[in-house]
């Protein structure tokens, strides 16, 4: 708003740039949980190209723990590694897992934190000057010790509609309390199909999802989701140049189905 | 581990014993027959001392003097009747009768000649000047009288003036950053009357924190520099103040679109004492409030000079100047950002004699930024500062005609806060503390009619101080030892030597050949968040982790006046290679962690380049065509697979017209245009799939070109002189044919039906055409 009120004759406009083709590079996204176990690898894909059928078959996944645990997971097609039970990862162990493609390995480390349990998930409407913000505030309590790391996921009708991370630093051993911005109102009643990846629409099914993370997972996270705005790389979580991440993490959600009747605030603004 | 000794023991007292030197009685330098004609050159038109006036006798002009920096010059003669002319160029010349029977003071007050109104002009050094000039690559930016360039919003301002020299270039649009080969803008120090200023840009660099109607003359340092100078890799802009009217009372004031000010100024205590005083606001917050959209927006900006200065006596002049410059964004109970700078500084001008004299300065400069935001519960803050004080003794003596020696010592205390994070009840904050202690000397030597050199070193002693944590890191950037020494107690010494060397040979009477050497260092870093005048930048200093910032620079220049001196041809070439640049590591924000120096890496740089003007200094069009050709690149272990990679102020083709037309009655146009080829740019070379979400892979640092930029702006005045007042009406259009240039560039996927999902880039510009008008009235 502010910068408006100063460029008036600000615009944005669609520009050709010469992409570079480069060869394809390892994606593993490798989550373990108090739920279960599955690892998706796939290759990146060039710029002007969809991403699809990109997924890597055929490569040897190891999953170990220092309780002991030595598995080899298996490929069940589309890029999709598991074990052929339900595996569900416990708190305070170290977990790896290794990944080896053509002869190429690479390894990553994960110690999976204690669950933290959400308390309470709710939306509200509140306006900044003269726009009328939807957030999902949500708070649960920390694990406690010294500092700790979170991932929160909305998932809308099954898919992810936004996430990020979070750290306890200020909050340890108390509650922690986030408002995620979900979507401008105003944007929701002009309905406009670009924006529909931005709505979270009447009787939509929401689950919010906190994960308790590790420190190294933190890390990549965060520096992936700061994204095109420092245009570098995440910082790497897996050895030999693999993009991706192995995360063991304790997991909860709570879902609602959203309301605009039960949005806090709704009725006032 | 560090050592650690005692401040105590390092205490230098350099200061005092220069101050004990200068007390010292002095000899006498001239017969008892023979009489002293000082006095000061100042312009008619707003009482500004004339730097380079000459004073000469009528009937025998190799007898005479050149004013100096205070305006002043000094004739020693015997006994007898004289008629003395005073010249400047642009003024009217002055001849003035004197009956010498003992020492006398003779003033002269030079009319302007031609346009009534003094505006911040871009003039390249004098063409004399420039040919005869040792420092190869300075440049010397005139508040002058002839000609104007056209700016934005109405608003004459200095930096978007040099930005139109070679080797000069703009940051882009919505900041006042500029660059100079190679250098990043946080790699310059920008000086007011001595003091440095941090962040010199209002509200998306729309203004810079200078006020023009306050400043007398600028000079810009592209590398090469005397060795008084210091503290910056890359460029030193030095801008210097006027001084108020020691003779009548001036007022001058101005509207326009988005701001207003007024100058007063005149004597305290006639020809003894005079006031400068200016002050500078933004007033559209005003219109915002009228607004039903943007009522609880926040958006304002002020500035205010002063300038005290007292003639203790015809050897003795004492200054006192005081800046404080604040601007305000927010969003009503929302989020603030306000930044600002205050400085206040105090210089003694004291001439032992005719070829001596001394300059003694105290300075104070603080630096602030204070962000926050605050949304639902949670409150976040992010502050910063920089204060730095300390004092300085310069001597410039001029041994014979043909060498002019200077030398100097500073102290100066350095305080930052890298950051003071509050995230609700929880705080934490980073500082650093330093002192730098330097020595410098500089020696001018003209050989013969032909080769002029100039020899200089420079030696700092810089220590980082106690009373704040100091860490070491290891190669995964976790801390493994914290260190607290206390207060008194020095915890790391860098000890800085900087030699200087270059010469000017006069290949013949209209062209001149030059080539220097320069080191300098930096230990002040800023880490910018962006190229934007907004408070978002973090700054440190050098340490432990952090060494300071060397640069070595090999400069080439040529130099040629021709028709008469009626036009200009300059060419110069460089070679710079940078010690310990700054960049932030892979996946790090400014933000990112409160320990700076874990969130970025150091390496080399280097940037080369050639840089040509040709210039018309006389008629009726005046004006000049620049273009540079330049590279700049860094090489830094963690970044870019170790190899060399463009630097992020990496572009290849810069060109600048500036053209000036005076006609009719007080009529003048201004037009420039600016072209650059795109700027280096990090754009993505693939694309993966995580969590359902898109990112992109980037396979290369800056790999990329951002589009060209381009823009024309224009400006019209129209001046009037009537009996009892001056004004001027200015017009202008800034971006005449609307371009929308790149400001910022993002990618995301477009997803369109019929095609399959691509990645698409878009940019965002600032600003389109803008038109504007001022008016400004003199009494």
């Amino acid at each position: 708003m502010l910068i408006t009120a100063i460029c008036l004759n600000s615009c944005k406009k669609d520009i050709s740039l010469d992409y570079n083709s480069i060869p394809p590079i390892p994606v593993i996204e490798g989550n373990l949980s108090n739920l279960g176990l599955l690892v998706k690898i796939t290759n990146t894909v060039d710029l002007n190209k969809p991403i699809e059928n990109n997924f890597i078959e055929g490569a040897t996944v190891l999953l170990k723990s220092d309780d002991g645990i030595v598995e080899q997971l298996w490929d069940y097609g589309d890029g999709y590694y598991s074990l052929l039970y339900n595996f569900k990862a416990k708190p305070n162990v170290n977990y790896s897992l290794e990944v080896i493609i053509d002869n190429v390995s690479f390894k990553s480390e994960s110690r999976m934190p204690e669950l933290a349990i959400i308390d309470d998930v709710s939306f509200e409407l509140k306006s900044f000057g003269n726009v009328p913000l939807v957030f999902c505030r949500l708070n649960f309590m920390d694990i406690g010790g010294e500092e700790n790391y979170y991932q929160y996921i909305i998932w809308r009708n099954g898919e992810v509609f936004d996430w990020g991370v979070d750290t306890s630093k200020g909050s340890e051993n108390e509650r922690i309390y986030l408002d995620i911005l979900c979507m401008n109102k105003d944007k929701a009643d002009k309905n406009d199909p670009d924006d529909y990846d931005k709505i979270i629409f009447e009787n939509d099914t929401i689950d919010v999802e906190v994960q308790c993370i590790s420190r190294t997972v933190y890390d990549y996270l965060y520096s992936l989701s700061l994204g095109t705005m420092v245009g570098s790389n995440p910082i790497p979580n897996f050895t030999n140049g693999a993009l991706g991440y192995f995360s063991a993490y304790s997991t909860n959600s709570k879902r609602l189905t959203f309301k605009w009747s039960e949005v806090v605030g709704y009725e006032t603004n | 581990m560090q050592f650690l000794f005692k401040l105590v023991a390092n205490k230098v007292i350099l200061l005092s014993l220069l101050t004990i030197f200068c007390s010292l009685p002095q000899s006498k330098l001239f017969s008892q027959q023979s009489y002293n004609i000082t006095g000061v050159v100042i312009s008619e038109l707003n009482g500004e001392e004339l730097i380079g006036a000459t004073v000469y006798l009528l009937d025998n002009k190799s007898t005479g003097s050149v004013t100096n920096i205070d305006g002043k010059y000094k004739i020693t003669l015997p006994q007898g009747k004289y008629n003395l002319k005073c010249s400047y160029i642009g003024y009217k010349s002055q001849e003035k009768v004197i009956e010498l029977k003992a020492d006398s003071n003779l003033n002269f007050s030079l009319e302007p000649d031609g346009f009534t109104f003094d505006e911040i002009v871009v003039t390249s050094r004098e063409s004399g000047l420039k040919l005869n000039d040792v420092n190869i690559g300075a440049e010397k930016l005139e508040i002058a009288t002839l000609s104007k360039t056209p700016a934005m919003f109405g608003e004459k301002d200095i930096i978007k003036s040099i930005q139109l020299l070679p080797g000069v270039k703009s940051e882009g649009d919505g900041t006042t950053g500029f660059q100079v080969r190679g250098g990043t803008a946080s790699q310059n120090l920008i000086l007011l009357d001595g003091v440095p200023i941090y962040n010199a840009g209002h509200i998306l660099g729309i203004f810079s924190t200078f006020n023009d109607e306050m400043l007398t003359n600028a000079t810009i340092f592209k590398g090469q520099m005397p060795s008084n100078l210091g503290g910056a890799i890359s460029a030193v802009l030095d801008l210097n103040t006027k001084n108020g009217n020691y003779d009548k009372y001036g007022l001058t004031a101005s509207l326009g679109l988005l701001s207003a000010r007024v100058n007063v100024e005149g004597p305290i205590i006639k020809d003894k004492m005079s006031l400068y005083f200016a002050a500078r606001r933004s007033y559209f917050d005003l219109f915002l409030k009228t607004s039903k959209t943007y009522k609880d927006n926040i958006l304002n900006f002020f500035d205010v000079n002063s300038k005290l200065s007292i003639d203790l006596s015809q050897q003795n002049q004492l200054f006192i100047s005081a800046y404080l410059g604040h601007d305000n964004l927010g969003l009503k109970d929302i989020a603030t950002m306000r930044w600002g700078n205050k400085t206040l500084s105090t210089r003694w001008f004291h001439q032992f004699s005719k070829n001596f004299y001394v300059n003694t300065t105290g300075f104070y400069t603080f630096y602030t930024s204070n962000n926050g935001m605050s949304i639902m519960e949670n409150n976040y803050e992010m502050n910063g500062f920089i204060k730095q004080y300390g004092g300085k003794q310069e001597y410039y003596l001029k041994t014979s005609e043909q060498n002019n020696f200077s030398f100097g010592v500073q102290s100066n205390f350095i305080e930052i806060l890298t950051a003071d994070w509050v995230i609700n009840n929880y705080k934490e904050k980073e500082k650093r503390r330093s002192l730098s202690n330097i020595v410098w000397l500089n020696d001018e030597l003209t050989i013969d009619d032909k080769l002029t050199i100039q020899l200089g070193f420079r030696f700092e002693m810089y220590s980082n101080l106690g009373g704040v944590s100091y860490y070491d890191i290891d190669s995964d950037f976790q801390i493994t030892q914290v260190y607290n020494p206390r207060f008194r107690n020095i915890f790391n010494t860098y000890f800085i030597p900087e030699p200087r060397i270059s010469a000017n040979y006069r290949l013949t009477e209209n062209q001149s050949i030059k080539i220097g050497y320069n080191k300098s260092s930096q230990n002040i870093h800023a880490l910018r968040n962006g190229s934007t005048s907004m408070p978002f930048d973090r700054y440190t200093i050098s340490t432990n982790n952090l060494k300071p910032q060397i640069a070595n620079q090999i400069s080439l220049g040529y130099v040629s006046l021709f028709e008469e001196k009626k036009y200009e041809f300059s060419t110069e070439a460089y070679f710079k290679r940078t010690n310990n640049v700054l960049d932030y590591r892979d996946g790090k924000s400014y933000m990112s962690e409160i320990e700076l120096e874990t969130i970025v890496l150091s390496g080399l740089g280097k940037a080369y380049g050639m840089e040509f003007n040709f210039k018309k200094n006389m008629g009726a069009l005046t004006g000049w065509i620049s273009y540079t050709l330049s590279w700049s690149k860094n090489k830094i272990d963690g970044i870019n697979k170790n190899q060399w990679y463009h630097a992020a102020n990496d572009r290849r083709h810069d060109i600048s017209i500036v053209a000036m037309c005076e006609f009719g009655n007080n009529w003048n146009i201004g037009a420039t245009w600016q072209f650059n080829t795109g700027q280096a740019l990090t754009a993505p070379s693939a694309k993966y799939e995580l969590n359902g979400n898109t990112f992109y892979y980037y396979a290369e640092r800056n790999g990329y070109r951002a589009p060209n930029y381009h823009r024309a702006d224009i400006s019209l005045n129209k001046t009037r002189k009537k009996k009892n007042f001056e004004d001027e009406w200015s017009f202008g259009i800034y971006n005449l044919y609307n371009r929308y240039n790149p400001f910022i560039i993002m990618f995301n996927e477009r997803k369109v039906e019929e095609t399959p999902q691509q990645t698409q880039a878009f940019q965002y510009s600032l600003f389109g055409i803008l038109p504007s008008v001022s008016y400004t009235i003199r009494f």
